[in-house]
């Protein structure tokens, strides 16, 4: 094969090549604070707490790590969920897990299809911990925000 | 099985289930006769105030019997029933009462729902669920024949049963010994000397040195132009005086002056005149009704001529003589529950008034009306609330006039003398979820509308529907601000969703709206034709299910008034930032029913690290932000600007502040005895520009969610703490 030919091949080739591997968008950051979820006064005491949650969305991986604390009450679960909004609260669309106590870490990855990296990126997805005395919106709560966000 | 088998089966089934209804209503519920009679006066001592005296529930307080009582409760037990109740009321001293207390208010609300005494005591581990004790039917017996007797006084001394009588009757002297502690008539006599009456030029043109009205003047701007104050020497500010105010209620109130002469509006419909110089009292007419409900006073007063005029909470307008306080004429209104807080517009001759208490629906509905200044005789009225036989009646999805609640007008209206029109906004319809109310995804005009009326005749010029058939308690009712930009003559206002309108107040045409808070309920709005739309889940809400609303009642903006700067182009407008999920019940179809009919959970709005208060300036012709601010509590009082280019705000956390008009910069700060709430104005006497602003507690959403949310600031008890300050520079 003449240079001019192998050349050709090779350019080919690496167009080939390129075409057919995913391009993957740089990795995007989100985070929120975890606030207490809706209550009122005869539950004001279930929700206390604060936390912190930064989040990482790589290809279709969300990764998730943060701490809670100030919490009355034992964490027992952690969710992440989609809403209609945010502020929104939504369903599971996936477990993380808690280290447990009134103060702790939560922490967890889940796939994230097309809709939901979409729904991420306009705020609409939140990260809920549950404690013992937790109610249908949880404890602690807190919506992803990033610079992606397109809301 | 055979047709005899199926007819016994079906007729077995039709018995055990009438069984089931007759033992619901046999059944004896976990209380005792004792504690049903002793909650009797448990609850008219602390809590018909804000539910009534019937229960039939009044504004932000839910009705505690019927349909509402039952969608709300009956699925529940009494020990969640009693939790609630114990660690949530009374409104502003939650968890005060006795435990004793408690449990019989309870047995009186479950007996009064056809509960029925047994020999058991309830208390706060009674495990009975309360669909199968009570049904939710209001027994008269209970309530006593025709509802309760009157709600006392609620104040921090004493809870002893008002006195009877108008506000005219000669009344003991103040000070002096008294059967009642709170006589009700005219307690200081005195005149006021050298009163200039006001004329219609005056309140076109006022003097820099007045506070005509409630916003200072007819464009609704909480600006004084006077500008001895300055950036550069707020700091200097010293109290001059201050002034203890009435208890209970809210105080929501705007010290209006003229002429050196301060009339300021106490709870429990008390009207003072007082030297704005000195502090000093010259005379005090208490109108009444006593203090007793979540209000109890008005936003502002009418000056004109020579007479106050005054809408008091029982749905009646009364003339004062300006110089010694005495009654001159009173016009009933309408009837209680209806009621008026929102304060008077005086216009050539005539008083206008808004009315509140429309959510129970009623057979008169709602409506704004004026009255002649000379005689009181009623000059016309507008429905709001839009008849069958009316324009815009065929909006509220069929459903009968009667039935047609809310629509109430509780901030009172500006006006532009050369248009000679009107403008006030109007509240939602009630119940607040269009799932309660069932006018599905029908407009109800007027409600959330800006109304533009011929003051002489009331006769609609145009209206503006900011959100038709509104559902979550984010009415659009507050001031409407009129602002000239060259040729064009426009009205602004902003409701609770945080929405900011500008329309053109000629024509009523849409001209702009911008966000201010983050909101998330409107799916779409457009921005060419001021058209919003709800949320899918909002649209197809069912009563009974929480619906997330981002503001939340409090808002975005709420009754505090902002202010507008004509030199720097600016709106300043006093924020909250919180959410609420929310969910309609049901209510009674019928005369006397209706009410707000929602359950609330409070959260913080996404996004605020928790921060509850946020001050932002607008340019009023660009529509961008100038400049805004956030901070942990949230705003209470309005915002008052100055020609000298300070403004002033103050919040629930007991701050009063100065920032500079043009940056936001915080230039000035003290802390007051109470939360900072009510109307704060501006005037000059002898030359000297004085600053004031009242301090209290009580009202709805604004304070019930910091009290809620804040539970790291500890206010004084609810009652305490009503006050008049008022600041000036140094005399050298």
């Amino acid at each position: 094969m003449s240079f001019c030919k192998r050349s050709h091949f090779v350019r080919a080739a690496a167009l080939l090549l390129a075409s057919a591997s995913p391009v993957f968008a740089a990795d995007a950051q989100y985070a929120t604070q975890l606030d207490p979820s809706a209550f009122d006064n005869s539950t004001v005491k279930n929700n206390a707490g604060i936390g912190h949650v930064s989040a990482t969305l790589s290809g279709t991986t969300l990764t998730i790590t943060g701490d809670y604390s100030g919490m009355g009450f034992d964490a027992t679960a952690a969710h992440v969920k989609l809403g209609l909004a945010k502020g929104e609260p939504g369903h599971v669309i996936g477990e993380l897990k808690v280290t447990g106590g009134g103060s702790g870490q939560v922490s967890g990855s889940i796939k994230l299809n097309a809709t939901q990296i979409k729904a991420l990126n306009l705020g609409d997805i939140s990260v809920v911990v549950d404690n013992t005395k937790a109610g249908p919106y949880g404890s602690l709560w807190g919506w992803l925000s990033g610079n992606n966000l397109t809301s | 099985m055979s047709r005899k088998g199926k007819f016994l089966a079906t007729a077995m089934a039709a018995v055990s289930m009438g069984g089931a209804y007759a033992v619901a209503q046999n059944a004896t519920g976990p209380f005792t006769q004792a504690q049903v009679t002793a909650g009797r006066a448990d609850y008219i001592a602390n809590c018909a105030g804000c539910h009534a005296a019937n229960l039939g529930g009044s504004g932000d307080a839910p009705s505690l019997t019927g349909a509402t009582f039952n969608s709300s409760w009956s699925a529940k037990s009494t020990k969640e029933f009693y939790q609630f109740v114990s660690t949530s009321m009374p409104y502003g001293n939650a968890g005060n009462l006795s435990a004793e207390a408690y449990g019989n208010v309870i047995s009186f609300i479950l007996a009064v729902n056809g509960a029925k005494p047994g020999s058991a005591a309830l208390t706060k581990d009674s495990d009975v669920r309360i669909g199968s004790i009570a049904n939710g039917q209001a027994v008269a017996a209970v309530l006593g024949g025709g509802g309760a007797a009157a709600p006392a006084v609620r104040t921090a001394q004493t809870g002893a049963a008002p006195a009877a009588g108008d506000g005219d009757a000669p009344a003991p002297p103040r000070g002096g010994r008294a059967a009642n502690p709170f006589p009700l008539g005219q307690t200081v006599q005195g005149t006021v000397k050298n009163y200039q009456d006001i004329t219609d030029d005056m309140l076109v043109h006022p003097s820099d040195n007045d506070w005509l009205m409630g916003r200072r003047t007819y464009q609704g701007w909480s600006y004084s132009p006077l500008s001895q104050i300055t950036p550069d020497n707020v700091k200097n500010m010293q109290l001059q005086w201050s002034w203890a105010m009435n208890p209970g209620g809210a105080v929501e109130v705007s010290p209006e002056v003229h002429n050196g002469i301060m009339f300021l509006s106490n709870t429990s419909n008390t009207i003072q005149a007082i030297d704005a110089k000195t502090g000093e009292l010259i005379w005090e007419n208490r109108l009444g009704p006593q203090a007793s409900a979540a209000y109890s006073g008005t936003r502002s007063i009418g000056l004109y001529k020579d007479k106050v005029f005054v809408a008091t909470t029982d749905a009646k307008i009364h003339a004062l003589d300006a110089r010694t306080g005495k009654t001159v004429w009173t016009t009933v209104i309408d009837t209680p529950p209806k009621s008026e807080t929102g304060g008077v517009t005086v216009i050539h001759g005539k008083v206008l008034t808004g009315l509140m208490g429309c959510d129970q629906f009623s057979v008169t509905g709602c409506y704004i009306s004026a009255y002649d200044t000379e005689t009181g005789r009623q000059l016309w009225k507008f429905q709001t609330n839009a008849q069958s036989t009316q324009p815009g009646g065929d909006t509220w999805n069929g459903i009968p006039d009667n039935i047609r609640g809310g629509t109430d007008t509780w901030i009172a209206g500006s006006y532009d003398p050369e248009l000679n029109t009107t403008y006030w906004g109007v509240a939602q319809a009630k119940p607040w979820m269009r799932a309660s109310r069932g006018t599905a995804a029908a407009p109800a005009l007027y409600s959330t509308s800006t109304l533009a009326l011929d003051p002489d005749t009331g006769k609609l010029k145009w209206y503006f529907q900011h959100v038709p058939g509104e559902s979550l308690d984010l009415d659009v009712v507050f001031e409407r601000v009129l602002i000239d930009h060259g040729d064009q003559k426009t009205v602004m206002t902003i409701g609770k969703d945080g929405l900011l309108w500008k329309l053109d107040r000629v024509t009523g045409k849409f001209l702009d709206v911008r966000e201010t808070v983050f909101q998330n309920v409107f799916q779409k709005i457009d921005h060419k034709t001021g058209q919003v739309l709800y949320r899918d889940d909002i649209l197809n809400q069912k009563t009974g299910q929480y619906y997330a609303s981002c503001p939340g009642p409090e808002g975005g903006k709420d009754w505090p008034p902002m202010s507008y700067n004509q030199a720097s182009d600016l709106l300043i407008i006093p924020e909250a930032q919180s959410c609420v999920m929310m969910n309609g019940r049901e209510v009674d179809k019928k005369i006397g029913g209706g009410g707000t009919a929602a359950t609330q959970l409070f959260y913080f709005m996404p996004g605020t690290n928790q921060n509850m208060g946020h001050l932002f300036a607008i340019n009023t012709t660009t529509m961008q932000t100038a400049w805004d601010w956030q901070q942990r509590a949230p705003f209470l009082s309005g915002v008052v600007s100055t020609g000298g280019g300070v403004g002033f705000v103050g919040d629930f956390n007991r701050e009063w502040k100065a920032f500079d008009v043009k940056t936001g910069k915080i230039l000035w700060r003290t802390r007051l005895g109470q939360t900072v709430e009510g109307y704060p104005t501006s005037f000059a006497v002898d030359g000297k520009q004085y600053v004031a602003v009242t301090a209290g507690t009580g009202g709805g959403s604004p304070e019930q969610k910091p009290s809620t949310l804040l539970t790291e600031v500890h206010r004084p008890v609810e009652g305490n703490g009503h006050q008049l300050y008022v600041w000036a520079l140094p005399s050298n």
